[in-house]
């Protein structure tokens, strides 16, 4: 169903343009689109866009769901590969490493 | 910095070197030949390390730009352009939320060098991003960015797509199993 144009009833000489059944009138503030759901459509300005965080709007559920998802699976992975890495951190030294360091204590080095 | 100091911070933080080494370079051999070089240029570079600044972020400072030294000389990379090694390592997870160990160092070395480094230093080690950019001589940002990709790869490695397929952890297996009565099977 197209979309309904709702014209002021003052009349104007300004031309009127059509773009695919969508009728707007120069020189008005704004035009106001009814939709078949009943509700008004009125298109914000491209320059001054609303953001969520200005209109109070809440997040959407779903894309709240979806970053508290993928925080969890991040923490769930580093929590895997700390467990991982631990069996590489208690994994016995090697003799020849202790060795060199025991031989590094004996040299002194510098200071 | 006396050289009792240092060789009290190499004995303290020879396993985080060495299992560092080990993630970076995927073989235990070569691994341990990497912190010999490490400890020994450690031991003759006293005089540049600052006195006040992190002994760990400087040895492991010491031993990345060793490892990387080396492979610049070996020229040795494995590259995973058509991703035949990602459909190899897929495992399904354990059903007691913990992957096997070995499947997850697996999967680790097949992230790209900088993503490996990043996350086993934020990751595993607990370094602060600062301190990883500082390093790898790179920007926080670019830490950052690595870690979360890395932490994506790795998931997609392990074929894990949610936290919920781990199952529930130890912890919480354990205090169900016991509210259930019943011994983990």
């Amino acid at each position: 169903m197209p979309a309904k144009v709702k014209f002021s009833s003052r009349q104007s000489d300004v031309p009127r343009q059509s773009f695919e059944g969508i009728q707007m009138v120069r020189g008005k503030a704004s035009v106001q689109l009814s939709d078949p759901a009943g509700g008004h459509l009125t298109p914000s300005r491209p320059d001054r866009p609303q953001t969520r965080h200005m209109t109070g709007e809440p997040e959407p559920d779903d894309k709240q769901r979806g970053s508290e998802a993928k925080a969890e699976l991040a923490e769930h992975i580093v929590g895997q590969l700390r467990l991982a890495y631990d069996e590489l951190l208690n994994a016995p030294i090697p003799d020849h490493l202790q060795r060199l360091l025991a031989a590094l204590g004996k040299a002194g080095g510098k200071s | 910095l006396s050289s009792e100091a240092v060789r009290q911070g190499l004995i303290s933080f020879l396993p985080n070197l060495r299992a560092f080494a080990i993630t970076l370079c995927g073989d235990a051999d070569r691994a341990d030949d990497l912190v010999q070089d490490t400890m020994l240029k450690a031991w003759n570079s006293l005089d540049t390390f600052q006195e006040g600044t992190n002994l760990r972020a400087w040895l492991f400072t010491i031993l990345r730009n060793t490892y990387f030294s080396e492979c610049r000389r070996r020229r040795r990379e494995v590259p995973d352009d058509d991703g035949e090694y990602v459909a190899q390592l897929s495992v399904p997870p354990a059903q007691h939320g913990a992957l096997d160990a070995q499947d997850v160092l697996k999967a680790l070395s097949h992230l790209t060098e900088d993503q490996r480094e990043a996350l086993i230093l934020v990751g595993a080690e607990g370094f602060a991003y600062e301190q990883a950019a500082a390093i790898c001589g790179c920007a926080v940002g670019t830490i950052k960015s690595r870690v979360n990709r890395a932490r994506t790869r790795l998931s997609e490695l392990l074929g894990i797509e949610a936290a919920e397929d781990f199952g529930p952890e130890p912890a919480t297996e354990a205090v169900l199993l016991r509210a259930g009565g019943s011994k983990p099977g």
